[in-house]
């Protein structure tokens, strides 16, 4: 092992994340590797260790038998200052060789805020960090996830995104890349145009130019080859079934975020809020079936020893074959001593006997999100949700002797009113009142209602994209607002740090004038700004006032239907006409039934996918 | 996708062991070197718990609100020590011989950490008194009277005064106390230590603190010479100096 680093491992806090040794790491010949691909997560081992995605796309390449992947994660300050001190460069987790010898650096994007832990990721390795200024010895720097999606902000900073979901993309991305060295035709230039031209979900953002309108808003993308899609459509695996599982897990020694199993039962959502980016951005829904999801549970129980499984997917309770896996999981995890817990239960989907079947888990408390407090406001955002399925909700979890109850709220949602926010504590206040009627409660417990407010953000590919964020001084308003309608103290109330929500929105709406700010915010020294010890928001707008950004344009601005979004590039299979008659429709208070109930013409079936609930297209 | 053709695992075959009449201890003695010296103890016991059950180690569960394996480490590594002779005591319900435990546990192990052995212990680990350490300093250019340095630093009787942290506080304390047994080498620009410490719950010294000792008493550590090291614990030992296992 690396003897200057094993010295440096001995000064710095919690060394174990930065070892690697882990059961499961896939180590490899280099003799026999044609393209070495650093994997990085730009936040800091425990976080990036407890992502199921990176998981399954490090078992996608090592699958390959000459293509080494390897992770990265962000070192945590103390460790940068002494790779500073010791100009040590950032390093990949198995073999530990510095990054900037491999042939592709590839980031998930999960959140906006890790994009100047990006950059700043990119500074340790000691790479330049605009792609212009990245020569052929520069590993290709690509980037994938959520935040792909609207990849604009960061554009400047990468080669290539992979739209939508990356399991065989990123394989044939690597595959054309040692087809070209092979051929001894590789130049970064001709490999990133045969990408763009042969791969479907490649955007190239170089091979796009963007001009502006002196309003500010955009004029037109155009695309510098005729050859090269003028719009990027998504990627999708069609039948999860056959999706790469990933049957052997890297097994972390130190304790990261979710240590546990987690099975990913579908993709997609069949529920359409009008919010909410991840359920547009993978749609179609497509389920895997129940045998082979227990099978699969099975695999990862032998293969790691976790003793807890979580049935990891957008809105669990939709999955139509939830009685049926969990009736064949607990054939076998009562036995083992394994417990299994549901995230994210829709109220109008908890029933006792679901309950029953997870009372395994140990946790006291419920969590539910009802979103806005009236039933006006949920209309609006199409939650689909009443306040009767809360009531009879927590009645059965009191039932069944729980006396803790979070619910999750959003404020600052379009078309809100003050009589809105004071139903979110009017909600939790029936919540305890319903407490006290319930003959079967836990007497010897007082009730505690926990709820958490955060504040709305204008995502890209959502009914609410065109919707300015209220100012920061309405939010501050909004959150003491709903605090002076507090006066139980069974309720507790948390809220969200509005600055950071604006940033957010800022970067998630963002084009790619942003990249000046973005640049000048590594060079300041910006890190890890998805955690509330490092954000600084009076920094933020020194680098924009410095960089000539109005952080106003971008989250405080209403945007109109017929101008050119920044993501408008990219097309996740849901059509913009869909996505107007959905904000058309919020303002007017109608609401828009789940995808099962019936089909609204999202447009996304035209991406194919098996065990969906949408009407096949015929090809 | 799923290979479906694959062998039953080891986790599943335990439930075809027949039950003991009473749950038996076996010891295991592994190591843990490499990387895995950065692991800390509570997240080795973490880990531990879930290679028991990839192993398939019939392990008895403790019958209260919250069942879990009954596994008792021997004495504590610090971070950033190696170590040959680490030690765990295994609460097991079902038959199975002293091999399997072996071979399944290092089916899911690693080269840094491995069973050396397993057997039914005669002893508490509590009786364990000592520990040996063998320190290894590297050295660009080791300085010539390094050995003598070493030697006025540990075997001439001034008393080494060091603020000792624990569970209870700080205190000054002389190092010396805590050392049984001391001997050193040079050779091509490399110091060897070997050290018997004080080691268990009652007096204890973390090996770390003689390289302390060295960095604040001698020029070894000078800067520009690119000096690392590396600690081993060889072997413990209980109050008689026997070899405890």
């Amino acid at each position: 092992m690396n003897k200057q680093l094993n010295e440096i491992l001995k000064q710095v806090s919690k060394p174990g994340r930065y070892s690697g040794g882990e059961y499961g790491q896939v180590i490899k010949d280099k003799a026999n590797i044609k393209a070495r691909f650093a994997f990085a997560f730009p936040d800091t081992y425990e976080i990036g260790m407890s992502n199921l995605g990176s998981r399954i796309l490090y078992n996608c390449l090592n699958n390959e038998e000459d293509i080494w992947c390897e992770r990265v994660y962000a070192p945590w300050t103390d460790m940068q200052d002494k790779m500073r001190e010791h100009n040590l460069p950032l390093w990949a987790h198995e073999s530990k060789d510095p990054i900037s010898e491999f042939d592709f650096l590839g980031f998930t994007l999960q959140y906006e805020m890790c994009y100047t832990t990006v950059l700043n990721m990119l500074a340790l390795a000691g790479m330049p960090l605009r792609s212009r200024d990245r020569g052929e010895e520069f590993p290709l720097v690509i980037g994938g996830g959520p935040c792909a999606y609207n990849p604009e902000p960061i554009a400047d900073f990468f080669d290539l995104f992979n739209i939508g979901e990356g399991e065989h993309m990123l394989v044939e991305i690597v595959r054309l890349y040692i087809q070209m060295h092979d051929e001894g035709r590789y130049t970064k230039a001709d490999f990133l145009h045969e990408a763009a031209r042969t791969i479907p979900g490649v955007y190239v953002p170089s091979l796009y130019d963007v001009t502006y309108n002196d309003d500010g808003t955009i004029k037109a993308y155009t695309p510098v080859y005729d050859d090269i899609p003028k719009q990027v459509t998504k990627r999708i695996i069609e039948d999860m079934d056959t999706a790469l599982f990933p049957e052997k897990v890297v097994m972390p020694y130190t304790e990261v975020v979710h240590d546990r199993i987690m099975l990913e039962v579908f993709r997609g959502c069949i529920r359409g809020c009008r919010f909410c980016q991840a359920g547009i951005i993978y749609r179609p829904v497509r389920e895997k079936t129940p045998e082979l999801l227990n099978e699969q549970a099975k695999c990862l129980y032998e293969n790691t020893g976790y003793e807890e499984i979580s049935l990891s997917s957008l809105s669990i309770s939709d999955y139509t074959g939830l009685p049926e896996l969990t009736d064949k999981l607990l054939d076998w995890t009562v036995d083992n001593m394994v417990s299994f817990s549901l995230p994210s239960l829709r109220v109008d989907s908890f029933n006792k006997e679901l309950m029953d079947k997870v009372a395994t888990v140990r946790s006291s408390s419920l969590t539910f999100a009802p979103e806005a407090g009236t039933q006006r406001l949920r209309d609006v955002i199409n939650k689909n949700v009443f306040e009767d399925d809360l009531l009879r909700a927590v009645n059965v979890a009191f039932d069944g002797g729980k006396h803790q109850v979070k619910l999750y709220f959003m404020q600052g949602l379009p078309t809100e009113t003050d009589d809105d926010l004071r139903g979110i504590p009017d909600l939790a206040k029936k919540v305890i009142e319903a407490y006290y009627q319930n003959p079967n409660r836990n007497r010897a417990k007082h009730p505690q209602v926990t709820f958490s407010v955060s504040c709305f953000i204008p995502k890209p590919f959502t009914p609410f994209q065109w919707e300015p964020q209220d100012s920061l001084e309405e939010l501050y308003r909004k959150q003491e607002f709903i605090g002076e309608c507090v006066t139980d103290r069974k309720i507790r109330y948390q809220h969200h740090d509005a600055k950071t929500c604006r940033i957010e929105a800022v970067l998630a709406r963002g084009d790619r004038r942003l990249s000046d700010a973005l640049e000048l915010a590594c060079r300041e020294g910006f890190k890890f700004d998805a955690w509330s010890e490092f954000f600084d928001y009076d920094k933020w707008i020194s680098v924009f006032e410095r960089t000539g950004v109005d952080p106003a344009f971008y989250a405080n601005r209403r945007w109109s239907y017929d101008e050119i979004l920044p993501w408008d590039i990219i097309d996740c299979g849901v059509t913009k006409e869909f996505l107007i008659r959905e904000s058309k429709k919020a303002h007017e208070g109608d609401t828009t039934p789940n995808c099962r109930e019936k089909c609204s013409g999202c447009g996304a079936n035209k991406l194919g996918g098996e065990r969906t609930c949408c009407p096949k297209i015929k090809k | 996708m799923l290979s479906k053709d694959k062998e039953v695992k080891a986790c599943y075959s335990k439930f075809s062991r027949p039950m003991l009449d009473a749950p038996i201890t076996v010891r295991i003695k592994f190591c843990k070197v490499g990387n895995l010296q950065f692991i800390s103890h509570l997240d080795l016991q973490r880990a531990f718990y879930r290679i028991l059950v990839r192993a398939g180690i019939p392990m008895w569960y403790t019958k209260g609100f919250n069942p879990h394996a009954k596994l008792v480490f021997g004495l504590p590594l610090s971070v950033g020590t190696e170590s040959v002779c680490e030690m765990a005591d295994l609460r097991i319900e079902r038959q199975i011989s002293l091999e399997e435990i072996k071979d399944q546990l290092n089916a899911n192990l690693t080269d840094e950490m491995y069973v050396l052995d397993a057997y039914i212990p005669t002893t508490k680990f509590a009786d364990i008194a000592y520990a040996k350490y063998t320190l290894t300093v590297e050295s660009d250019k080791m300085p010539d009277n390094a050995l003598s340095q070493i030697a006025k630093l540990f075997f001439v009787s001034a008393p080494i005064m060091m603020t000792k942290r624990s569970k209870s506080g700080e205190r000054e304390v002389d190092i010396k106390s805590f050392i049984k047994d001391i001997t050193a080498e040079v050779q091509d620009n490399t110091l060897r230590i070997n050290a018997v410490l004080s080691a268990g719950s009652t007096e204890n010294l973390n090996p770390e603190y003689l390289i302390t000792a060295i960095k604040q008493n001698t020029d070894i550590f000078a800067d520009g010479h690119n000096v690392s090291y590396r600690i081993m614990r060889e072997t413990v030992y209980d109050a008689n100096m026997k070899e405890f296992c």
